[in-house]
């Protein structure tokens, strides 16, 4: 009996641990919820939390060679690697109004536009 | 006794300039304007002096108990204007400040309902719709400029003309643009503008909204700062910073990314032309705060590359909030506070580097009546 609460206890607090921070971002006609996944250090589809298929995450598991290209006017350096990579950008906000990049993958999954460059530098 | 002169003279120097370092934080005081301010993403328009410029007046306006009113959008379109340029990427913070208060502020709720409106009709977001703005005005130039080769009499395009240009301005941002967009749901409008230039396309689809009823401003006109020495420049915040004023800076932001030793200006008295990434990365950007860490002045700069952890803070102490509670939290890094708790409000730079990578700024600032008669006594009074 004590095993068995102690394991049900140690689930719980496995699943509090490792809980993704979500929140849903919105934008022009898009209202989408992001989770946190620290795999990647960026926001993403909670979808691709669970689904491995998903576009948004795939794109992580293959190293590509992307170069920057000249930014003029202060062009956000993350958002350009989306450009590059000629995914959609999304400027979505926070429930505080704050604006953040995104790319968009074909399959309409969305991916932190840091986590991006991040996975290229 | 001339080394310990130098010494001892070296010591004071110092010992003042750090003393100047004395804490300011303009996002976390006490009814800061910043918290009514978002933290902005340009995304890949080049308009950083315009979000400089619109974060700078609403941090005036609400700080002498008014609203947050001025769309980035709007600064760089009377900014544009007034320096009689055909598109609205790069410019001063400085100049776009004067070109508002010379034009009057059409509100910035105005200004965003007007862009949502093409961006609806055409199913793609705002800012593509101004992406799509600035690549349509070089076509129709190429157009024409290709119909007077033929005919040097050739006065202006056709209608057919103007679609081939906009056709040729869709294609050319199709790699770029929103899947499902139906951008030739605008063509009838932007047929009918026929125009040659981006700023005022621009204009007209942003016109019905603001085209009256423009708020005269109460701000001051724009103080611009000048150093030829980096200790200048540092001095030049710091006083600027003493007088709870945020600082609008062009600076190169490679050293964002390249750290302490990162040097973008080569040559004093020169803004750096380079466009090349790789060498300044010209852009503009508040400094709100400042601080001492490890021994050495640092300065909270307030970008426009979103909350997100990046590139440009990974080598630096950031000042974060937490998303659920909205609490700062200090000197947070990349390294252990990227798990989506937290937004990045700002980075501390350091002074020196920074000072390093400043070729100029401005400040809105009231003049005293303390200052007038100071001025008023430097005068001669006959």
């Amino acid at each position: 009996m004590l095993k068995l609460s102690s394991l049900i206890i140690l689930y719980f607090l496995s699943r509090v641990a490792f809980a993704a921070e979500c929140e849903t971002f919105t934008g022009f006609k898009i209202k989408e919820k992001l989770c946190f996944d620290k795999s990647i250090s960026g926001w993403i589809s909670e979808k691709c939390i669970t689904d491995k298929n998903c576009l948004a995450k795939k794109f992580f598991t293959i190293k590509k060679k992307v170069s920057l290209p000249d930014l003029v006017g202060g062009q956000n350096p993350a958002t350009m690697y989306c450009h590059q990579l000629k995914l959609e950008i999304l400027i979505l906000k926070d429930s505080s109004d704050n604006e953040q990049s995104f790319c968009q993958f074909p399959d309409r999954s969305i991916v932190d536009a840091n986590a991006v460059e991040g996975f290229l530098e | 006794m001339i080394r310990k002169f130098f010494v001892f003279s070296s010591i004071i120097f110092s010992t003042a300039l750090y003393a100047n370092c004395s804490p300011v934080n303009l996002v976390t005081e006490a009814k800061s304007p910043f918290a009514k301010i978002p933290v902005y993403d340009q995304d890949g328009l080049g308009t950083c002096y315009a979000y400089a410029a619109s974060q700078q007046i609403d941090y005036y306006l609400i700080k002498n108990g008014g609203e947050r009113s001025v769309h980035p959008l709007w600064a760089a379109l009377k900014y544009a204007d007034a320096k009689n340029k055909t598109n609205v990427t790069g410019g001063t913070s400085a100049e776009a400040v004067k070109a508002i208060i010379r034009a009057g502020n059409c509100d910035q709720d105005k200004v965003s309902k007007a862009i949502t409106v093409w961006a609806s009709k055409a199913n793609v977001k705002e800012a593509e719709v101004v992406n799509l703005i600035e690549k349509l005005a070089p076509q129709m130039k190429s157009q024409l400029s290709q119909k007077k080769k033929k005919d040097p009499k050739a006065k202006g395009l056709t209608a057919n003309e103007v679609e081939v240009a906009i056709r040729a301005a869709i294609k050319e941002h199709q790699p770029f643009c929103s899947a499902g967009a139906t951008w030739d749901k605008l063509i009838p409008a932007l047929k009918s503008l026929k125009v040659l230039d981006s700023t005022v396309l621009l204009s007209h689809l942003i016109m019905p909204e603001c085209s009256s009823d423009l708020t005269k401003l109460r701000i001051p006109s724009p103080t611009i700062l000048k150093s030829s020495t980096d200790i200048g420049w540092e001095r030049i915040l710091n006083s600027r910073l003493n007088k709870k004023t945020p600082i609008s800076m062009s600076y190169c932001s490679k050293v964002l990314q390249a750290g302490v030793d990162h040097r973008g200006i080569t040559k004093r008295g020169k803004v750096p032309n380079d466009n090349k990434y790789g060498q300044c990365g010209n852009h503009a950007s508040l400094v709100v705060g400042k601080k001492e860490i490890g021994g050495s002045c640092h300065y909270l700069v307030r970008n426009t590359w979103g909350t997100g952890f990046s590139s440009a803070t990974k080598k630096w102490n950031c000042l974060c909030k937490n998303r659920k509670t909205g609490k700062y939290l200090d000197n947070c890094t990349a390294s252990k506070h990227n798990n989506g708790q937290y937004t990045v409000e700002g980075c501390w730079i350091n002074g020196k580097a920074l000072a390093a990578n400043i070729y100029g700024g401005s400040v809105l600032e009231s003049v005293s009546v303390e200052d007038l008669q100071r001025e008023v006594m430097k005068k001669p009074w006959y």
